[in-house]
């Protein structure tokens, strides 16, 4: 079942500057999708514009999510939208979180912005979504402030964010860019599980093709506001149609290749 | 000069500049204005006063009238447009002379603490914190009051500077920090750029911008702070006269003569926020990352 | 944090001496002579000795300095027999122009100058930090760009001419308001407020701009603030987002500005007092200073400085209270 598409979206940010230009996705129910692509490609424009977002930019085109169409959906019913049925995950965790509350306060916030639900109770959801997100001693650590995680507990706990509501749909905005190599690659794992638990769709946004390649079901690879190349992971990564395609595939070290001279550099074609 | 073109880019700065221009000019012209005018600030005019209603400026808005521009005191008749050219004169001499202290004492104590750090940057540091927290005007108000026989105006240069240079040597403490650890510098020292070398050639260059900016602010400042200090007597002595000295002597006139203290305030109003519109104008044309406040 | 605040309490007391003694050498190295502040114009020279000889200025000036620090902690007597002087805990001096010790002299006058503070303060903060909030919301609007002008208008007023101009407008011309007068604030509450006002908003003109302008660029930077995205994707009303995730931290640095300015406020305070003839701490400072009354001046210099040190000690815990970060840190 169709869960989110997005039909010709074109972002503009006044002065001529595009970033996004005529952009179709497609994402199913319980599906990942990786959306790939350089730094100013328009991928995380795209994100921001799908969660209504974006400030001091022209949007046009269709996002239809679950048959509501959000481009004209008023703001109340886009917040209640928010967090709630279409959650998201930044980039940089640090950044992301307030350091002036708790972590579990953070999260309990998110939870209580939708449900009728007292402090209690909601402190309670946190610690148990803390639990799941794999915080070790959870009932202690929800006292703490951001500044006392490590970057990849940080990141664990903006998951747990996004996920206690249980959201139809998780936007990831490389999520695990920020990380270490080895929490990476847990953090991967972690979503990977969540996923199959919860059900929830992912469209991870990264510029990072092993990313996609270890959680993805279907890729969208996108340079200067277009999408390039579109299909299974599979397929996409088996016979590459574009050079451009080719060019982050091959950015990729591989631990069974031979190695390389030098890493291969992006050309630079339209 | 790209500051200076995008300074008057700014339709306020400009204007802020005209009438700070306007006001030195007429500080140092004040001997031609009150010739031209025809009058002097220290004459006395019995015949511009009412001695039947206690000494009130004869005429309309305070005695405003051909011979005398902007009227006359109550009582003894000074003629209050003299007294408000040689006002700025004295203001404007004591605010820039005040600054020039700050500014002297902040870059010398600023640079030896971010430069040399450890205890001496501490004790600076702290010295800086007490002094910018301290009741400054409860301070001074003490000095002046310690030492009656000093010239008032030096006396007020001295302790408006003393107070003020922690405001310049912060500052440069903070630049001379980042500068002392910065590439360039390192750079130089690479090259075998002595200690001195490095200061003249390297670090202090980069301090105008920053110093330029809080001196600009400092002078208003130090005029509103003289003038105050002046309303409470402690400040400029009669007869030389102040703005802040002859609000002070308009209070008890406020109700029946108001534009003797409207004027002199007008004044000094007038100039604190030009300087102040200046100086934000300066601080974003040296720092363009500023403007998008 | 038990640490954090001994090492605070321990350099707040140092510095407490040091000011002590910078404004003893003040007072007792500088031209001046205090028994002839003491005694006032017309003097005889046997008064003067007898006066020296009572102040202990005969003395060496450490001693001196000690027998001050002595008087504050415990009291003290000035002279002996029959011309003794009784100058009880806490003993700031004595004042032998108005024959009373400092400190009763400092303490009755406070409440004036408490309410005349406190309410400008408060007026101030909300108005500033309202001010800044909404132009910061609405940057380069109308609003923004009509309250940055005037905050920079009352920033560039001189407190003593807002004072006249609004006594000359509201009681004057227009007739609105009493001049001021000391109203206790137990007896007659409407009464007080009416006969504050005009203090009030003279003091808080001045520091509303400056805090307008504070919280306008505290409140941008805040803004753009990759939590406050968060806190956007999280479907948090606008209006939680802005005050909880926006304006708690754009506060962090208002608390310490306004700590630093308490110094400043005493110095308004001053004039203000001054200005409308309130018997506050500043009124008393500013008689004192045109009487040559040393020991007033010296003893509200002092406790001005204290009042400084305490409260900047007081909002350097508040912080961290309020910042987790500097609570870790301590």
């Amino acid at each position: 079942m169709t869960l989110l598409t997005v039909r010709d979206l074109t972002v503009d940010f006044g002065s001529g500057i595009r970033a996004v230009d005529g952009l179709d996705l497609d994402l199913d129910t319980g599906q990942v999708l990786g959306v790939v692509g350089e730094s100013g490609s328009g991928k995380s424009v795209t994100s921001l514009a799908v969660l209504g977002l974006l400030q001091g930019a022209t949007v046009s085109g269709e996002i239809r999510f679950d048959g509501r169409e959000l481009t004209t959906l008023d703001q109340r019913s886009l917040r209640r939208l928010r967090g709630d049925r279409i959650a998201m995950v930044f980039q940089d965790p640090l950044s992301c979180l307030n350091p002036y509350y708790t972590v579990a306060f953070q999260i309990a916030e998110a939870y209580r912005a939708h449900h009728r639900a007292g402090r209690r109770e909601a402190h309670k959801v946190a610690v148990r979504m803390l639990e799941r997100v794999g915080i070790p001693e959870p009932e202690r650590r929800a006292r703490c402030y951001p500044h006392e995680f490590s970057g990849g507990m940080r990141q664990r706990v903006m998951i747990a964010m996004a996920l206690c509501l249980e959201p139809d749909l998780l936007i990831a905005d490389e999520p695990t860019t920020a990380l270490d190599v080895t929490v990476q690659a847990q953090i991967l794992d972690l979503l990977r599980e969540l996923r199959r638990e919860v059900g929830t769709a992912i469209m991870l946004i990264t510029h990072d093709m092993g990313v996609v390649a270890g959680l993805a079901d279907h890729v969208v690879v996108m340079h200067q506001g277009h999408a390039v190349e579109r299909g299974a992971v599979r397929d996409v990564f088996r016979r590459p149609q574009q050079p451009y395609t080719r060019g982050l595939l091959a950015c990729v070290p591989r631990i069974d290749g031979p190695l390389p001279h030098r890493l291969p550099t992006l050309e630079m074609t339209g | 000069m790209t500051v200076l073109r995008r300074l008057l880019a700014q339709r306020s700065a400009a204007l802020a500049l005209a009438v700070v221009a306007l006001l030195v000019l007429t500080a140092l012209a004040a001997p031609l204005i009150t010739w031209l005018a025809g009058t002097s600030p220290t004459a006395f005019h019995g015949e511009a006063v009412d001695p039947a209603l206690g000494g009130l400026p004869r005429g309309v808005a305070g005695g405003i009238s051909s011979g005398h521009w902007l009227g006359v005191e109550p009582v003894n008749g000074r003629d209050v447009l003299a007294r408000v050219v040689y006002g700025a004169r004295v203001s404007l001499l004591i605010a820039v002379l005040a600054t020039g202290l700050s500014v002297a004492l902040g870059t010398a104590l600023g640079l030896l603490a971010g430069f040399l750090g450890g205890w001496a940057d501490t004790v600076i540091g702290r010295l800086m914190d007490l002094l910018m927290s301290f009741p400054s005007l409860i301070f001074m108000i003490a000095l002046i009051s310690a030492a009656p026989g000093a010239d008032r105006r030096l006396l007020l240069v001295v302790v408006l500077g003393f107070f003020g240079w922690p405001y310049v040597g912060r500052i440069v403490r903070g630049q001379a920090m980042v500068l002392t650890r910065g590439e360039f510098v390192a750079a130089a020292r690479v090259l075998g750029a002595s200690r001195r070398a490095l200061l003249v050639r390297e670090v202090l260059p980069n301090l105008t911008g920053p110093v330029l900016v809080v001196a600009t602010m400092s002078i208003p400042a130090c005029i509103a702070t003289e003038a105050g200090l002046s309303f409470l007597g402690v400040g400029v002595q009669p007869p030389t006269p102040s703005w802040g000295q002859m609000i002070a002597t308009a209070v008890p006139w406020y109700a029946a003569d108001p534009a003797y203290f409207l004027i002199p305030g007008a004044f000094l109003f007038a100039t604190v926020l030009a300087f102040n519109v200046l100086g934000d104008a300066v601080r974003d044309a040296l720092d363009p990352r500023s403007q998008r406040r | 944090m038990i640490l954090y605040l001994l090492r605070r309490l321990a350099v707040t007391a140092a510095i407490l001496v040091v000011i002590c003694a910078a404004s003893f050498a003040i007072f007792y190295l500088m031209p001046a002579d205090p028994a002839q502040g003491a005694c006032g114009k017309a003097c005889s020279p046997e008064r003067i000795a007898e006066i020296r000889a009572t102040l202990g200025l005969n003395r060496p000036l450490p001693v001196q300095f000690w027998d001050y620090l002595v008087g504050i902690v415990s009291g003290r007597t000035y002279g002996t027999g029959a011309q003794a002087v009784n100058c009880p805990f806490p003993c700031l001096g004595f004042s032998f122009q108005t024959d009373q010790p400092v400190w009763p002299m400092l303490t009755s006058r406070l409440p004036v100058s408490i309410s005349i503070a406190l309410g400008a303060a408060v007026l101030w903060l909300a108005v500033g930090v309202a001010a800044g909030v909404v132009s910061a919301l609405r940057r380069g609007s109308l609003w923004d760009r009509a309250a940055m002008t005037a905050a920079l208008g009352g920033v560039s007023l001189p407190i003593y001419f807002t004072a006249l101009v609004l006594q000359y407008l509201l009681v004057v011309k227009l007739n609105v308001l009493p001049y001021p007068r000391v109203v206790p604030v137990t007896q007659d509450p409407a009464g007080w407020a009416q006969s504050m006002v005009m203090p009030w908003i003279t003091l808080a003109m001045l520091y509303a701009g400056v805090y307008a302008r504070i919280t306008r660029g505290e409140m941008l930077d805040s803004l753009g603030q990759n939590y406050v995205r968060t806190a956007r994707a999280k479907g948090l009303p606008e209006v939680t987002v802005v005050r909880r995730h926006a304006l708690r931290p754009a506060l962090m640095p208002i608390v310490t500005i306004f700590g630093m300015d308490l110094g400043a406020l005493l110095g308004g305070a001053l004039i203000t007092e001054s200005v409308f003839g309130l018997p506050g701490v500043g009124k008393l400072a500013a008689d004192a200073i045109a009487g040559a009354d040393q020991p007033v001046i010296l003893g509200v210099t002092l406790f001005a400085a204290a009042f400084v040190v305490l409260a900047n000690l007081a909002v350097d815990l508040v912080y961290a209270v309020l910042d987790p970060r500097v609570r870790a840190v301590g």
